[in-house]
């Protein structure tokens, strides 16, 4: 061993010993709670890890997009003869040629054709497609296509997207899919408004008529771009009388479901199977291309590969940019009154899951505390700008910057510490936020200690700023999920989830659960995942809901398995007694052990056959009350000012993973230390800039700059488990919480290192240097 | 002299010789993806950014998306599914696992080209070089720090196991390592044979000597290509004419080396001579340019990252003429020549009148830059900064060269002062010039030349910064480096944090 793998590991461990009473009850079965390597590491070090972009078939085709210029246009008329003709070309392809296709999907709200028709709502919008024998032989048919365009006014901006006389997006409000948890946001003030939600409770007039201290300010998140590496691909074949998609997806089933609708197909005879994914982060959940990638095969009559380019992916799916206005009253000991909030996200030209979003950070915004009065109204408003849609925070990030940077400035005017004004108003472990939620199943105050103690709070070098911010998110989603664990008759055990692997760890994590619970090596454990005609359901890989439902999910059903194993044993091995107890790994009768290989080969009577075990999950028992569980973020931040550029320099981030339990404690911080980068990625540079023509400046890698290795500050991610969640060993998820402070954290501890306030994040050098001016000039 | 259409470029994949068809500006990427069913490696940004791509030419890391197949002629590529047979690799992959440096794995690849090439430099596993070394390379879900933390446990792993880190043996594909076993994945995955000729892939001649590369100039339209580091770009974007021929002119050792030669004129100055080949990695490494012209490895390392300073040359980037390339300003600051030569013959060219507009030069058609000299006065200090919004791996928001002599009196003489990424085309500040000339430099005279430099300046608004925002940042980083050579200076080169 390594000695600096032997620090590590004692970090660990002191740190899970020394926080909470974790450390004081009893362990969960190995390997659960330990930090094996990943299930997928070796596969993914060696190259062997297949991406779809890595696969093809006989007679694969490739596809190529023509899209749109014009930002708002009508489509007069597209004549693809002379492509069609092309050398190499085998289908060309445009909403005309698929009368047998149901266009329009959206889970949420159906508004998305699946290719223009008839109108374009942003450029960059695909038109038509081509598939030929070769990607060079698509290319150069794409330019064979003659399109008429009829340029229509355009909005770019969300504000000017509700003035009366803004240009329509969509004349036609799109059908309101079910999507249990936001039924009522469906009125739409203005036709450009998507999805309206409203969270409120309380007398707000009188909360206000009653402060001591209102804080209030207008606060804006960028448009961001999840940049996962691997762009969106797909790949379709029609065979069969059914439809199989490969896909990089993190929501198979879902996109199994848009499929069938678009073509008329029986769930069954659709197939989505996602191999090995490069990068999700929220931006591939839902359906993406893969109901463009089979039209292009359905007039292909044969298999076709579509695989976008990064600047096309920039175009497919960007996270929600928000201008969030808020005001929030405090008593003068610091105590909140009340929070009146009006955010406004820039959803772009199609609804995807920007309803959700909106929602969220609408629900979001109260942040973890005790608020007597209450009133957001959160718009997703149509603009005529790529399509957004989930991304890691969901609206979190976009809420938590605007409602934690008001509790620094509350602090400041009530001359409190900004730590102690939010003890003062944390949410207290199993108290709702609101009405018929679930009680808060977590102790923040504690992790506000633990974080102050590692930064070093209140002791930050001259020139130096500090903070620390927290953020509370409803997570998990619905909780409907199943699994099925199969115990073979060696003993060896399979696991078959509908949960993707993006790069998260379920496979990892999810097989340690199912070792840990069938008491077996796991080495013995195979983890199956992410096809749906081979596994069974799981509703999403999202909001971080893997560990906590599917867990849940896996633990039933090797308990279903288990249960059934003692009977045949009790049937098959002693059926006059003794009583069989089950033991780990298997059964004593008497004083005879027989693990779960051997009572499997007993009830069939030779060494075959094998035991099914079944989970389900849905809102019942533990998981009747909503959200299932919330998703915490604790950040402290260190950092200094250079005054001549206005470069901000992040020096130290400290988070803590309050998880419950991390399965795998390795994964758990290092999904932290991801999030947090990212996040500092939105606070300080990344930003999607469009012209006043409605034209993608910066849709590339080279202008859209992401964290490099020169940007990340010293990391201290530290995990709090206090078994306080409704996941298997109370547990419950991580991965998104670390992102959502990290701008108001920034901007809060540049307020204390150089006297400015910026509520608006990019934290770019010019931002920072006009802030800067502006105070010298005061 | 030229490949002809359909000829085989021939090179070895991991030890196992191999030919390629097709246009030799197809990109090594596909090559070993679509033909030859190694798939480990990824497609990621396409152009250079993003690192996902990266494999081993003869022991350097690379982009493979901007290599032509046609420059891999005779050399050793190693991928990612090479590595079991290497130690160093061996170390790395564990490292990689034991540490928790993978999630999502796209990037692994590539990161694990890039540190295998780092693991071969020798060079100390400091916490700042392994960033460096991993530089262009993204990852998005990791946020680094287990990587690096990989990277440091293999070398110290390496060093306890006394694996060898000496760089790979120089490459010997018409030899012996035809005898290494093949491997699975080799495979084709799908029909090898790409189109002879593809519409959206320029042919690419390849002269065997510098005369033979002006004869092809002076008779056909031909578009020069050396490390394809901007051309690749292009030619992907579909931005650079694809059918006019590319001339190929990496293999033409006679365009490289570095070296300091007496003048033959009466003044006897000697310069600096910089092959127009000559990589930025080439420049970093350079005894010689450390002794003589410390500014321009300094200036060279903040040029994108190691796959980037492997393949892109100072006579690319001087072609190129991008009002923010890099060694611009130096080399106006230094008052180098650039050699241009055709069939009629060579001719020097003032580094102060090469430039003649945005992306425009003096050259004619048929003429190539061949060699750069750059004058070595004694006496003569030149500084370099670069102001972007990282240190390196970034194209020059703003960068600054200043040079003089400096006289017995303290005070400075012969001063020039050049400006990348402010105007249309890189430039001299003359009238900041005229206010440093026979001025001892001092605090005073620091915040008066800031003042002055704005107004000799012409950037632009973009979508990185406003023209106000870059006139303040020059003034600034004018005003820092001559504050810093009161104090005694910083590095030369180093540019402001981040």
């Amino acid at each position: 061993m390594n000695a600096s793998r032997h620090r590590r590991d004692e970090t660990l461990e002191t740190l899970r010993g020394r926080d909470g009473d974790a450390a004081r009850r009893s362990p969960p079965p190995a390997p659960i709670g330990l930090p094996v390597a990943r299930a997928d590491g070796r596969a993914k070090v060696t190259g062997e890890a297949r991406y779809v972009a890595d696969l093809t078939l006989p007679g694969l085709c490739h596809a190529r997009l023509l899209r749109s210029p014009y930002a708002h246009a009508r489509v007069v008329s597209i004549d693809t003869t002379a492509a069609a003709a092309h050398p190499g070309v085998v289908a060309v392809v445009t909403a005309a040629d698929l009368p047998d296709v149901h266009l329009v999907y959206g889970h949420a709200v159906a508004d998305h054709p699946l290719i223009a028709d008839g109108k374009v709502r942003y450029a960059g919008e695909p038109v038509a497609g081509v598939v030929a024998e070769d990607l060079a032989t698509a290319t150069e048919a794409l330019a064979l296509i003659e399109v008429t365009y009829e340029p229509l006014p355009h909005v770019v901006d969300a504000a000017a997207a509700l003035a009366p006389e803004a240009p329509v997006l969509h004349a036609k409000a799109g059908e309101q899919r079910p999507h249990r948890g936001f039924e009522e946001d469906i009125a739409r003030a203005h036709p450009n408004v998507c999805s309206r939600s409203v969270q409120a409770w309380g007398d707000i007039e009188e909360a206000f008529g009653r402060a001591a201290v209102v804080v209030e300010g207008t606060y804006r998140y960028p448009m961001a771009y999840a940049y996962a590496m691997e762009p969106y691909t797909a790949m379709a074949s029609f065979e069969a009388g059914g439809l199989t998609v490969w896909t990089s997806a993190q929501h198979p089933y879902m996109v199994r479901d848009d499929l069938a609708r678009c073509f008329g197909l029986p769930l069954s005879a659709v197939r989505v199977v996602v191999p090995y994914v490069g990068g999700g982060y929220g931006s591939k959940s839902y359906t993406k291309i893969e109901p463009l990638t089979a039209a292009l095969a359905l007039r292909a009559r044969r298999p076709v590969r579509l695989a976008l380019s990064v600047e096309e992916a920039i175009l497919t799916t960007r996270g929600d940019a928000a201008t969030v206005s808020v005001r929030t009253a405090f008593d003068a000991e610091g105590r909140i009154l009340g929070r009146d909030a009006r955010i406004v996200l820039n959803s772009g030209a199609y609804a995807e899951n920007s309803p959700l979003v909106a929602r969220k950070a609408a629900n979001r915004l109260g942040g973890p505390y005790r608020i007597p009065a209450l009133r957001v109204e959160s718009l997703a408003v149509y603009t005529n700008t790529a399509p957004a849609s989930s991304f890691r925070g969901f609206g979190a990030p976009q809420a938590t910057f605007a409602g934690e940077s008001q509790m620094d400035e509350a602090a400041a005017r009530l001359g409190l510490d900004a730590l102690e004004l939010r003890r003062r108003n944390l949410l207290s472990p199993g108290e709702p936020p609101w009405a018929k939620a679930r009680g808060f199943d977590a102790d923040l105050a504690a992790d506000l200690d633990l974080a102050a103690r590692e930064l070093g709070w209140g002791a930050a070098a001259p020139g130096h700023g500090q903070a620390i911010c927290v953020s509370m998110s409803d997570a998990g989603s619905e909780p409907i999920t199943t699994a099925i664990v199969r115990v073979h008759h060696d003993g060896s055990v399979t696991l078959m989830c509908g949960s993707t692997e993006i790069g998260q760890g379920s496979a990892t994590v999810l097989a340690q659960i199912a070792a840990g619970e069938m008491g077996v090596d796991l080495a013995r454990v195979h983890f199956l995942n992410s096809d749906t005609a081979a596994v069974s359901y799981d509703r999403s890989t999202g909001a971080s809901r893997t560990t906590t439902l599917m867990g849940l999910a896996i633990q039933a059903a090797a308990r279903d398995a288990r249960a059934q194993l003692c009977g045949w044993a009790q049937e098959t091995l002693a059926p006059d007694g003794p009583a069989v107890v089950e033991e780990r790994g298997g059964v004593r009768i008497g004083d005879r052990v027989h693990d779960w290989g051997a009572v499997v080969r007993a009830w069939f009577g030779t060494a075959s056959g094998e035991v099914v075990g079944r989970g389900y999950l849905r809102r019942s028992g533990a998981t009747a009350e909503m959200p299932p569980f919330y998703e915490l973020g604790c950040v402290g931040i260190d950092v200094s000012v250079d005054e001549e550029t206005g470069v901000i320099r992040v020096d130290r981030m400290v988070t803590i993973g309050d998880v419950g339990c991390a399965i795998n404690p390795r994964l758990a911080e290092a999904q932290d230390v991801g999030a947090a980068i990212m996040g500092l990625g939105m606070a300080m540079r990344e930003e999607l800039l469009y012209d006043e023509a409605g034209n993608l400046l910066n849709g590339n890698l080279f202008d859209y700059r992401v964290p490099r290795f020169s940007d990340v500050p010293e990391m201290r991610p530290l995990l709090a488990e206090r078994r306080d969640g409704v996941g298997p060993y109370g547990a419950k998820g991580g991965g998104e919480g670390a992102l959502n402070p990290v701008a108001a954290a920034i901007a809060n501890a540049v307020e204390r290192a150089a006297g400015i306030r910026l509520r608006e994040a990019p934290f770019t050098p010019e931002r920072v240097w006009r802030a800067l001016r502006e105070r010298d000039s005061r | 002299m030229t490949l002809s259409i359909g000829t085989r470029v021939r090179f070895a994949v991991n030890g196992i010789p191999v030919g390629a068809e097709g246009p030799g500006s197809r990109r090594l990427l596909d090559v070993l993806r679509d033909d030859l069913g190694l798939t480990g490696t990824k497609e990621g940004c396409g152009e250079g950014e993003c690192g996902a791509c990266s494999v081993l030419l003869d022991g350097r890391v690379v982009n493979s998306c901007l290599v032509p197949i046609d420059q891999v002629e005779g050399c050793d590529v190693r991928t990612v599914e090479a590595l079991s047979e290497d130690a160093r690799l061996g170390l790395l992959r564990d490292a990689f696992l034991r540490s928790g440096a993978v999630q999502c794995g796209f990037c692994t690849p590539g990161m694990l080209a890039s540190a295998a090439a780092f693991l071969g430099s020798g060079r100390k596993p400091s916490d700042e070089n392994v960033r460096e070394a991993i530089a262009g390379n993204i990852c998005r879900c990791t946020g680094y720090t287990k990587i690096v933390e990989a990277i440091r446990v293999a070398a110290e792993d390496g060093e306890a196991l006394d694996v060898s880190v000496a760089a790979a043996p120089a490459p010997d594909v018409a030899g012996s390592r035809a005898v290494v076993q093949a491997m699975p994945g080799l495979a084709p995955q799908r029909a090898p044979i790409p189109p002879a000729v593809d519409p959206a892939r320029p042919n690419v001649v390849r002269p065997r000597t510098l005369d033979e590369a002006l004869e092809a100039l002076a008779r056909d339209a031909h578009r020069p290509l050396a490390g394809g580091t901007d051309l690749m770009v292009a030619l992907e974007a579909g931005v650079a004419d694809s059918s006019v021929p590319l001339l190929d002119l990496w293999s033409l050792d006679e365009l490289r080396g570095i070296a300091v030669v007496a003048a033959e004129d009466a003044s006897g100055t000697p310069y600096l001579e910089i092959g127009a080949l000559t990589t930025y990695a080439d420049l970093r490494s350079s005894p010689i340019v450390q002794e003589h012209l410390p500014a321009f490895g300094a200036m060279a390392a903040t040029v994108g990252a190691a796959q980037i300073q492997n393949r892109g040359t100072i006579g690319g980037n001087v072609v190129n003429a991008s009002p923010a390339g890099d060694t611009l300003p130096l080399l106006l600051a230094t008052d180098a020549v650039i050699v241009a030569a055709s069939v009629r013959g060579t001719r020097p060219i003032r580094a102060s009148g090469f430039w003649t507009g945005y992306r425009r030069t003096a050259l004619a058609k048929d003429e190539l830059v061949t060699r750069i000299r750059v004058p070595l006065p004694a006496g003569r200090p030149t500084r370099y900064r670069k102001v972007g919004t990282r240190r390196a791996q970034s194209i020059a928001k703003a960068s600054v060269a200043l040079s003089w002599r400096a006289g017995e009196d303290g005070a400075w003489r012969d001063v020039r002062v050049a400006l990348g990424a402010v105007a249309e085309r890189v430039i001299r500040a003359p009238r900041t010039e005229g206010l440093l000339e026979g001025a001892r430099p001092s605090a005073t005279l620091a915040g008066e030349a800031a003042r002055l430099v704005v107004t000799e300046i012409t950037p632009i608004d973009d979508v990185r910064s406003t023209a106000e925002y870059r006139r303040h940042v020059v003034g600034r980083v004018l005003r820092r480096m001559i504050l810093d050579e009161i104090a005694g200076g910083p590095p030369a080169g180093e540019g402001l944090r981040r």
